[in-house]
This record gives C-alpha cells, structure tokens and sequence, in this order.
C-alpha cells in the first residue's frame, strides 16, 4: 500500500473515530454515573439524525443549526427518559433493566419505522459534495464538520466534567452514591442530567451525521454496538479510554477497509472487542486511571 | 432548634428488625456516645438518622419536625452531617475535590472558601495532601477527609461511625482533639464506637445497645464507674 493510500485511510478513520466518540461519550457517561446499561442509545441518535432530516427538508435549516433545535429536544427527551422509565427501573435487577433499555431500543425501532418507513434518507445540501485537501490527502466537507464539532464538544464535555460543579457532582456519583448522597447530594437530580447531558449528545451528533450518513429507522443499532465496543475496548466509565477506544476503532476499520475489504471492516470493531476482552478484560484504560 | 429526637425507631435490612424501640435525645451542643458491641445495630441507627435507611416504625424528628422520609442528601442539607463507616470517599477525586463536592448546594457553596481553610486548619496534614487522590491517602488521612467532608455541609449535628477504626492511637488522639475543639463551638456530635473507653472518656452521655435495644444510658462519667458496663464492655 502506497503511503498516500495509508495516509486516506488513517485521516478518515480518525474522522469516523472522532463522531464515534460524541456518539460513545454520552453512552460511557450515563453507565458511568447511573450503572445503566442503555441499550436504546443508537435510537436516540437515529431520532436525532431523523430531527436533522427534517429540520432540512421542511423547514429548510442548515443541519449546522439544527444541532440548536434538536439537542434541546433530546435533552428534554432525556429528563422525561429519566422520569418515566429509567427510574421505575432502576428498583429491578440489572438484567432487568437490560431487558428494558432493550425493549425500548425496538420500540423505537418499529416507531420509526411506522413513521418514516424504510427508507434510506439523506441531507444533501450544495457542500455535501465538496472536499479539503489536506496535503496529500482529502477529507469530505461533512464528515471533516462533524469530525470538527466532536473535537470542540468532547473538549467542552472534559472541561464541564473537570471544572464545573456539575462535573465534579457526575464523577463523585459514579464513585459512591451514598457518599454523595451524605454530602448533600441530589442523586435522583444528578440521574436525571447525566441522561439529558447523555443524549443531548446524540442531539449534536445526528445532525451533522445525516448529512454524512444515510438516516434509517435501524441505523442506531450499529452505532449502540459500536458505542458499545468503544466503551469496553477503552475501559467502562472512562473519558479518556473512550477517546481511545473511539480513534482506535475508527482507524482500525478504515485500514482493514483499504487493506482489505469493506465487509472485512466491518467486523473489525468486534474482533477487537473480543481480543481486548481476552488480554485486557478491565479496558484499555480502566475508569480508574484517567479519570 | 438542632435537637434530634428518636422515638420507637425500629429498622432493619430483609424481614427482620435490626433495631428495635430505639429512643434517644441529643439536645443541641451535647456530646453523645453510642456505644455496643459488633452487630449491636449501631451503624443501623445511624443510617435511619442520616436517611440512608428507611425507618419502619417509630419517628426521627430534627429542628422540631418529623423527618419521615426525607432523603439523606436534604438531610445533610439541613445540617446532620455524618462521617459514615467505612468513610464512603471518591478515591479517585482529590483531596479538594472530596471537600469541594460537599458544598455545592445553599449556604454551603456561599462559603466554600471559608470551609476549604477551616478544614485545612483543622487538619494541616491535608493541605499538603490536597492534590492527592483520596484513594492514595493513609487510613488516618482519610479518615480525616472523611470528617472534613462532612464539616463542609455546615453540620450542626455530626454523625460519626466508628471514627477510630483501624487507625494508629496518635492518629486516633489527634482526631479526636478535633472533635473536641468543634463541639466547643456548639457543634452537636453522636459518637458510634466500639471502643467504648475511648468514647465514653470523649462524650457527655451514653447509651448502650445490645442486641438491637438500649439497655442503659446516662452520663459518661457514671457508665464509666458502672460495673456492668466494666464487665461487659472494658474488661474489667
């Protein structure tokens, strides 16, 4: 492979790595804090993406600015997520509450489905076909936007996370409950915004993605998956480790894709979910670590 | 106003009861111990104080009102401050942080600043751990973040579950000559002990339990003297 081919294939995979960590973050962040496993993540990033569709289509807004309207509204989903479903559940046992998270992933699905039908839905605006060189090497004008707006977000997430009440309240949570709770800690409030935070999210990253990415009622499955073995490659509740886990994914599949075959790079994340499980089961960088 | 009152408190954990008619005062400013052996259910009346516990009978009143089943985080906000058993820090947060996460609610984060130095004043040891994750710190430390954690939250009542436990005695002395320098300042203490020397030499009044029940209570100085209580609890 020659080293310009080499260079494409590190540059893209970078970029996909860079959307799947705003898709992983709020995935890692609500385990993190609540120990929930949530399996309906991806469909919330399909609805968000579906809000970018049709914020373009009928109302005409550049999916930039639909990032405005529809993160409000999975922040509102979030807190309602919180109130009516996740909080009953949070009483039962965690297979349980897999078992609900799940069933609300295929909920969302068939929704969607009666809704929107099957169809492949993209945004496709006069700089979806347009590219920058970067040296050697080209990047696509949407995919270097979305990559672009994940690296200014996962910075505002770390230094909300690092500097700010609210951040330090999240990351004492996810250490001890109780002990927050004896430290005057709202616990239930604290749940209620790691949801929102976490699927406010998918309201930034949908947007941007449908204009990248075909929108269809199934599409969040793959991501849920993904997120999922960025969050365990990178060491369950870690920031950092889902930086890495995200940018090792992205690059991964993006050189098997050149190397190899496309249907080869898709299976490249879950062999090295597996590999990753069997020599270093506590994650690459465990939420210990690099917190 | 800052007086706790328990009346027939009964709790426990499954079908059982831990504790059982548990009655007990602390009147503002007092120095209490409870003391008993391992499995007594001490730790279970502290939880049904702190609201880590639901009560299943009897009351837990504070300021004059019936706490009921208020949470244990506005519990802390309106002022019982507890120092739980087995510390229950963030060990991967800093030492500030520890400090800082228990001030960020009302009068509390108004004077952030001024808890941060008085905790450090009290305790210098962890001004220069400050930057330190609390989970590198030695038990003494910790312990001792433990209690300055809970002094951010503006406590007129401090809870404390078995404060001594595991530490060296100088680090043990050390914590307590603390403890007696806020009480001098009004602050209201309920001492959970096993070492019962200790905390009946520390307190002004005891009480006793056994079995999920108080047997005995009355001043420290008279439990001291009293033959039982030699028997059972100092060996004596």
């Amino acid at each position: 492979m020659s080293s310009t081919i080499f260079l494409q294939a590190l540059l893209s995979g970078l970029t996909n790595g860079a959307i799947y960590a705003l898709v992983a973050v709020g995935l890692t962040l609500v385990f993190g804090v609540m120990r929930i496993v949530n399996f309906a993540h991806g469909e919330f990033l399909m609805l968000a993406m579906y809000g970018g569709y049709l914020a373009f289509t009928f109302l005409g807004v550049d999916p930039i600015l639909a990032v405005f309207l529809v993160a409000p509204v999975l922040m509102l989903m979030g807190y309602l997520l919180f109130d009516g479903l996740i909080r009953p559940a949070l009483k039962v046992p965690e297979i349980n509450q897999m078992a609900v998270t799940l069933g609300l992933s295929l909920l969302l699905q068939y929704l969607a489905l009666v809704v929107f039908k099957a169809d492949n839905l993209l945004v496709t605006q006069e700089r979806s076909t347009a590219s920058i060189w970067l040296g050697p090497v080209l990047i696509q004008m949407p995919q270097a936007i979305a990559a672009l707006a994940s690296v200014i977000l996962l910075g505002l997430f770390y230094l909300t996370l690092r500097k700010t009440d609210l951040g330090l309240i999240m990351r004492v949570v996810s250490q001890s409950r109780d002990g927050a709770a004896l430290s005057g800690i709202d616990i239930s409030g604290t749940y209620r915004w790691a949801m929102a935070i976490g699927l406010g999210t998918l309201g930034i990253a949908g947007p941007l993605m449908v204009s990248a990415l075909y929108v269809n009622p199934h599409v969040g499955q793959l991501f849920t998956l993904k997120a999922f073995v960025i969050v365990i490659v990178g060491g369950m509740g870690s920031f950092g480790g889902v930086l890495i886990g995200a940018l090792l994914v992205g690059v991964a599949e993006s050189l098997a894709a050149s190397w190899l075959t496309a249907s080869v790079a898709a299976a490249v994340p879950f062999a090295l979910l597996i590999l990753v499980m069997l020599l270093r089961p506590e994650g690459l960088v465990p939420a210990g670590g690099s917190r | 106003m800052s007086r706790l009152v328990l009346q027939g408190v009964a709790a426990g954990y499954g079908k059982a009861n831990v504790i059982r008619g548990i009655d007990l005062t602390i009147e503002r400013g007092r120095r209490v111990a409870l003391v008993g052996s391992n499995g007594a259910g001490k730790s279970t009346i502290v939880k049904t104080i702190n609201g880590l516990l639901p009560t299943r009978t009897g009351t837990v009143d504070w300021d004059g009102a019936t706490l009921g089943a208020m949470k244990a985080s506005d519990r802390t906000r309106a002022g019982i401050g507890t120092v739980p058993e087995g510390r229950m820090l963030f060990p991967e947060c800093t030492v500030t942080e520890n400090l800082v996460a228990a001030s960020t609610f009302g009068a509390a984060r108004a004077h952030r600043e001024e808890g941060l130095a008085r905790v450090y004043e009290l305790f210098p040891r962890l001004r220069e751990r400050a930057g330190q994750r609390a989970g590198t710190l030695s038990g003494g430390e910790q312990q001792m973040v433990a209690i300055g954690r809970a002094l951010m939250t503006r406590p007129r009542l401090l809870v404390l579950d078995e404060p001594s436990i595991g530490l060296a005695p100088k680090v043990v002395a050390e914590i307590f000559e603390v403890l007696s320098a806020l009480t001098r300042e009004g602050l209201s203490l309920l001492l959970v002990e096993q070492n019962v020397q200790l905390s009946l030499r520390s307190v002004d009044e005891a009480y006793v339990l056994r079995q999920g029940e108080i047997v005995l209570r009355g001043p420290a100085a008279a439990l001291l003297d009293d033959p039982q209580v030699r028997a059972a609890y100092l060996g004596q």
